[in-house]
Formats: C-alpha cells, structure tokens, sequence
C-alpha cells in the first residue's frame, strides 16, 4: 500500500529528512511520533504529494503521488488546523468538497450519505459549519477526508485541542475506519493515543526513523529485558539518615529522582533479576517506601529515550 | 471542480451579507451620489446662494439688485442692509459658508456704466476660493442682470468706447445721445434685439442623460469592480492560511482549477456588480443601456475578467492576507486615481491623462465613453478591449503559475 524508502528531503542547507523508510499496509494504523522540528510535516507533505522527494521512493499502490492526481485522489487528507469552509452548511462542505476531490456528480449524494453516520454528524448536516462546536468541526474535517473514498487517510494531530468525549468518539470512528481496511497514517503528540490506536510505530528524530514496526514489538526490541521502575516515598523530615540512605540506594541502582525527590524513575535492566534484588533492598526501608511499580516500558518511555539528543537508534 | 469552486464562492458570498451589500448596494448608492453632485456641477444646474448690499441705494442699484435677485441660478438671496461695517458682515458670510458668494453695489461715485480700473468698478463680487465656480456664475448673473436692467447704461459704455477710442463725437451728438438715453430711463426700456453671437450646441442627444453620469457610471463600476475582485481573490490567501488550500490541491483538478473556479465567480460578480450600476444609470438618469446593450456587455465582460486576473495574479503573489489587503487596497486606489474613476480624466494635466493608459479604468472608461457618448460599436472598441482581455489572460495565467510554485 504505502512504502517509503531511503526518503531525503531538504530545504536549502537545512537537512529536514535522511534516508526515511517505511510501510505501511491495509487495515493497519500508523502513529508517526517525534519532537517538534523533527520531520513530521515534511514527511506527511511527501507522501500527500504536496512535495517531491529530494532522493528515494514514495509510493502508494505502486505508483508515485507527486503532482499524480490519479494517485493522490486515494488520499485522505485531515490537517490538524480545522480546513471548512464556516458559512456552508455541513452538506454543502461535504458536496462541493467531494466535487473538488473528484467525486462524480451522480455519486456526490451517496458519498455524503455514507460519510455522515460515520462521523455522527447526521442530524447536523442544514447546520453551517461554523456554527458546530470544536469537536464537531474536528469530526466534519475528518468527514472531508473520507468523502472521496480514500485507501490511506492521513491526519495531522487529529485530537489536539479535542475534550475526552470528541476524543473517544474520533478513536471510534478510526477504529472502525481500519476495520473496513482503511490504511491510517496519524502524527501525534499524544502518546496515549498513539498506544492505545496504532499498531504500527515509526518514530522520527532530526530527520532519521529512530524506531518503526509493530507497536508491541518496537517496545520490546528497543528496551529488551529493561523494566519500567517507579517508586514513591513516604514524606519525611528532610535530613532523616534513612531517608538519606535510601536515596543513595535508589541512585545506585540507576534510578532517577522527579520533582521534590520522592518520586523515582528508571529503566533497569532485568537479565540478572536486578528489580528482584532493588525490591528486596526496598524492603529494609519498609516504613519509607509508599508504592513501587515495575512495568514493561511504556511509548512515553521509548520516547523520553530516542528524544533525547546523542541518543543511539 | 471548478463550478464546486464557483458554487463555494457565491453561497460563501450569499451568507456574508455585509460583502453582499459591499458587493452589489454600495456601488449604486455611491454612483447615484457621484452622478447628482457631478450631474448637477456639469450639467448647468448648479445654483448660488448669494448675500447682497446695496450700498448705494439709487434707483439703478434697486433696479440691479431685483433683476440679480431673479436670476434661476441665484438661489437664495440674504439681503444685508445698509451700515457702517455691513461690507464686513458680507465678507464673514461668504466665510463661515452661509453663503456662496456676495454682491456689494458699491457707493463709490462710479457710474454702471464707466469704463475704468477693477478696483474702481461699481459691483464687488466677494468669493470664498474653496467655491470659486460660484464667483464665475455670479459673476455671469451680475452681467446678464445689468444688460437686462439697465440697457442705457450699456449703451452709455458702448458709446463711451466708440467716442474715446473710435470716432469722437461732436458736442451735439453727445447731447443729442444724452436727451435720447434719458428719455429712455424714464420710460419703460424695449427689449433689445437679441445679439446673435454665438449658439450653445450639446454634443449630447436632447432628453440624453448628462455625460457627467454615463462617465461616473463607468468610473465608479471600475472601482469596485477592482475592490471587490481584490476582496474575492483574498479567499485564495485565506484557504493557505488554514490548510483548505493544501487539502484541496490534492483534487484532480489541482490549483489550476481553484484558480480558475475563482476567476469565473469573480467575472461573474464583476459584471452582475457593474450591471447593477448601469442598471440604476439607465433607470435613474437615463443613460441609453438598453440601446447599447451588446457593446457594453461585451465591454463589461472585459472589465470584469481583466480585474479578476488581476487581482488573482496581485493575491498570489503575496504571502499573506495582511500584505495582500493592504497593497491591494493602495494600489486599487492609485489606480483609480491614476485612471480616472475619482477626478474625471479630462481634467488631469496631460501626463496623468497619458499614465493612465497603464491602468485598467482608464481602458474601461475609454471603452464606455466610446460606447455611450461617442457612439462607437465593439470593432471602434479594439484597443481597450484588446488591453482588457490580454490582461485577464495574463493576470489567470500567472496566477496560476505562482500559486502552483507557492505550493511546492
């Protein structure tokens, strides 16, 4: 469906993409992650067809969308700015768009029928689009993103600014959207909903991919045997001695204090049962220690990791 | 796609109801305010109010003074009655502007019909600059109320130039003159026969609406078909700003057809716009519309795709809408100083006159003063319309080319 490979892109002596490669199927959702600067939008503009690549491939069923409307048309594009047009109503946006994207007259109809149960917004549709509220103005450009019947959607940040009901309901729809074998490809911030939506990853940091695959599998290999630890203090005086040699141990075992200094965080590597031996060490500092939690890393994790400058891919 | 474009633009128009009105009201409103100021200043209709002193207060000076008073183009007359300092109140009333102009029939021994220095003369006319057009038709009223009320002394002046530059009369024939002229005061003066020196010839057909408004008629439409193209090619700035502009390139049409989409609604807007102000000319005033229909269409059609490709190409070249509408605002203005829709061209220096063929009203306003006053047909018309209809092309045509590079 979408493959991209060895991708360079830049704007006059500034690098914005080395040797981008990516694939992404049917069916599948793509959580595009990184930093601000790091690439994202140049990335999505390639692949939407809005600019060429310097270098490398792009293509989408075989075929390149650069200035390629026969390709392009199969895009769906949602930008994360809300793109309507606020004195027509939501039908009127939905027909003269879909005309614009190459829907046929005879089948402008059918399109805006099929579109706005998807998005909920049947009972809106004699409603100017300005007059919606955010999250339904969130929900019709999504809704002008699908009318011409695209094979891979591309949303920019598609729940910024979005409260947990609108949020809820756009993670619906695109879940049903991958259902109907839809290839989604999303930029976000938010990693929890990257987590819990996308079943592909592909982080991008100063240009280059640092990870990209299956979400679970992007996790696990990057971290392999490293344990997710946090730990929470009780609060004491600040001078305790105990205190004092807990903080020691919890720095010696490659943990981190956060804030005040009775949070602790930090991945610690198991492959000799070292969390066993730290929580057993915990122990003899029972009365100090409130909760501990080990997990397996989390995105926020991975990304606190390959955000980090001079960090290794 | 590009009727999408087009049916996009005109319920946007539609909904907005102040453009609306910008659009297709305040155009006729402004044209009917150009056209009865500049109806009434070209078209002889223009009257004075006028104060008057007679000072001298003889029986000629009231003879004067009621024939100025009935002249059609005083209006209204305040009378300022003789005393010490009434020159000083006629002078404060032309400058406070209760008055156009004033008349003082002074009492300084000088007869009405001396032949002398300025400063002598028996009538002051007292005129504020900023209104000096009534000066000239009070100035006209004095003489033609002097002709009609004293016609001796107009024969005294006559015989006067003849017996000093001319012949000199002997003693008897001035006082043979002199009895003649006096029995003449006494009684009821005669007509004199008419002086048929010269006849005033319109070059408009009689019962024709006045040049002044078909040429303001032409004028205004120019102007706000500039602006409001300008205003309608703004939506290409506005659709880049918040993204609709990338999300709708990807149509198979392209940029290409949302330029083009947008051209045709402004065309379309442009000559609905411009007949709706030849609509109200023909209606109101009676410019002959109806009798020039296809050289004006054809005209109009001109003038509004040669604004849209203008202001198109203008708006794709700026990076934003504040740039846009401000620059675009100047040079609308410039242009239609330069071009004659605010001062009419004939009374620009020669210079101004030859800039503004390198603007688009001028070559609309030649094409409409072609059609309506000199009469001419669409193959009279070639040079404005050719300048028209190249710039539309052009302006379409590089629009088109930069936004397609704005997008890359």
């Amino acid at each position: 469906m979408l493959s991209l490979a060895d991708v360079h892109y830049r704007y006059g002596a500034h690098v914005a993409l080395q040797g981008v490669s990516l694939e992404l199927a049917e069916g599948q959702i793509m959580a595009l992650l990184g930093p601000n600067g790091a690439g994202k939008s140049t990335l999505v503009s390639l692949i939407t067809g809005s600019r060429r690549p310097l270098s490398g491939q792009i293509s989408l069923n075989g075929q390149r969308p650069w200035r390629n409307h026969a390709v392009r048309r199969h895009i769906g594009w949602v930008p994360q700015t809300i793109t309507l047009y606020p004195r027509l109503t939501v039908e009127e946006n939905l027909r003269n768009i879909s005309r614009i994207l190459g829907v046929r007259r005879r089948d402008v109809s059918g399109r805006v029928d099929e579109v706005l149960p998807l998005v909920g917004l049947e009972d809106k549709r004699r409603k100017l689009a300005g007059a919606l509220s955010g999250g339904q103005q969130r929900l019709l450009n999504v809704a002008l993103g699908l009318v011409h019947h695209p094979t891979l959607l591309v949303l920019d940040e598609p729940t910024a600014g979005v409260d947990s009901a609108a949020r809820r309901q756009l993670k619906r729809i695109l879940r049903n959207l991958q259902a109907r074998g839809l290839a989604i490809l999303l930029t976000t911030h938010e990693l929890e909903d990257a987590d819990e939506l996308a079943d592909q990853l592909a982080i991008l940091v100063g240009g280059r991919i640092r990870a990209a695959g299956p979400t679970g599998r992007v996790i696990a290999g990057f971290f392999q045997d490293k344990r997710e630890v946090n730990i929470t203090l009780a609060a004491r005086a600040a001078g305790d001695s105990r205190l004092a040699a807990c903080q020691h141990m919890l720095r010696s075992s490659g943990l981190a204090a956060v804030g005040s200094g009775h949070q602790w965080t930090g991945l610690i590597d198991n492959r000799q049962r070292q969390v066993d031996h730290l929580v057993h060490a915990l122990l003899a500092f029972d009365a100090l220690i409130r909760e501990v939690r080990v997990r397996d890393p989390s995105l926020d994790a991975l990304m606190n990791v390959v955000s980090r400058p001079g960090a290794a891919a | 796609m590009r009727a999408a474009y087009f049916r996009v633009m005109a319920l946007d128009l539609w909904r907005d109801k102040g453009a609306l009105a910008m659009a297709f009201l305040l155009p006729g409103v402004v044209f009917v305010i150009f056209a009865l100021i500049f109806s009434a200043a070209a078209g002889g209709d223009l009257s004075v109010r006028l104060a008057l002193l007679d000072q001298r207060q003889t029986v000629e000076s009231g003879k004067l003074a009621a024939a100025l008073t009935a002249r059609p183009e005083i209006a209204a007359v305040t009378t300022v009655d003789a005393s010490a300092g009434s020159a000083e109140e006629l002078l404060n009333l032309v400058r406070s502007g209760q008055v156009d102009a004033a008349v003082r029939l002074r009492d300084n021994q000088t007869a009405f019909s001396a032949l002398g220095a300025a400063d002598e003369a028996p009538v002051e006319i007292v005129f504020d600059p900023l209104r000096s057009i009534a000066a000239t038709i009070v100035a006209g009223a004095v003489q033609t109320a002097w002709m009609e009320a004293l016609p001796g002394a107009r024969i005294r002046m006559v015989a006067a130039v003849i017996d000093q530059a001319l012949v000199p009369f002997t003693d008897g024939q001035r006082t043979a003159l002199e009895l003649g002229l006096q029995r003449w005061d006494s009684t009821p003066p005669s007509p004199l026969p008419p002086a048929a020196l010269f006849q005033l010839r319109s070059t408009s057909e009689p019962g024709a609406a006045p040049a002044s408004v078909s040429y303001y008629a032409g004028a205004v439409a120019m102007l706000f078909l500039l602006l409001a193209s300008l205003n309608g090619a703004l939506t290409v700035l506005d659709e880049k700003q918040c993204g609709l502009f990338d999300r709708l390139s990807m149509g198979p049409g392209g940029v290409g057809a949302m330029i083009e989409g947008k051209f045709s609604f402004l065309v379309l807007q442009g000559f609905v716009q411009v007949a709706v102000i030849y609509t109200v000319a023909w209606a109101v005033f009676g410019v002959d519309l109806p009798g020039h229909w296809a050289p004006w269409a054809a005209v109009t059609l001109a003038a509004a795709s040669c604004s849209a490709g203008l202001a198109l190409l203008f708006v794709s070249a700026c990076g934003t809408r504040q740039q846009a509408q401000t620059l675009g605002h100047i040079a609308v203005l410039l242009l239609s100083a330069i071009g004659g829709s605010m001062v009419p061209r004939f009374l620009m220096p020669n210079e101004l006159q030859g800039a503004g063929w390198f603007t688009p009203n001028t070559w609309a306003l030649e094409a409409y003063e072609g059609i309506f006053r000199r009469g001419e047909n669409l193959l009279d018309l070639g040079k404005p319309l050719a300048l028209m209809a190249g710039t539309a092309a052009l302006g379409l045509l590089g629009a088109r080319v930069l936004i397609r590079r704005a997008g890359r």
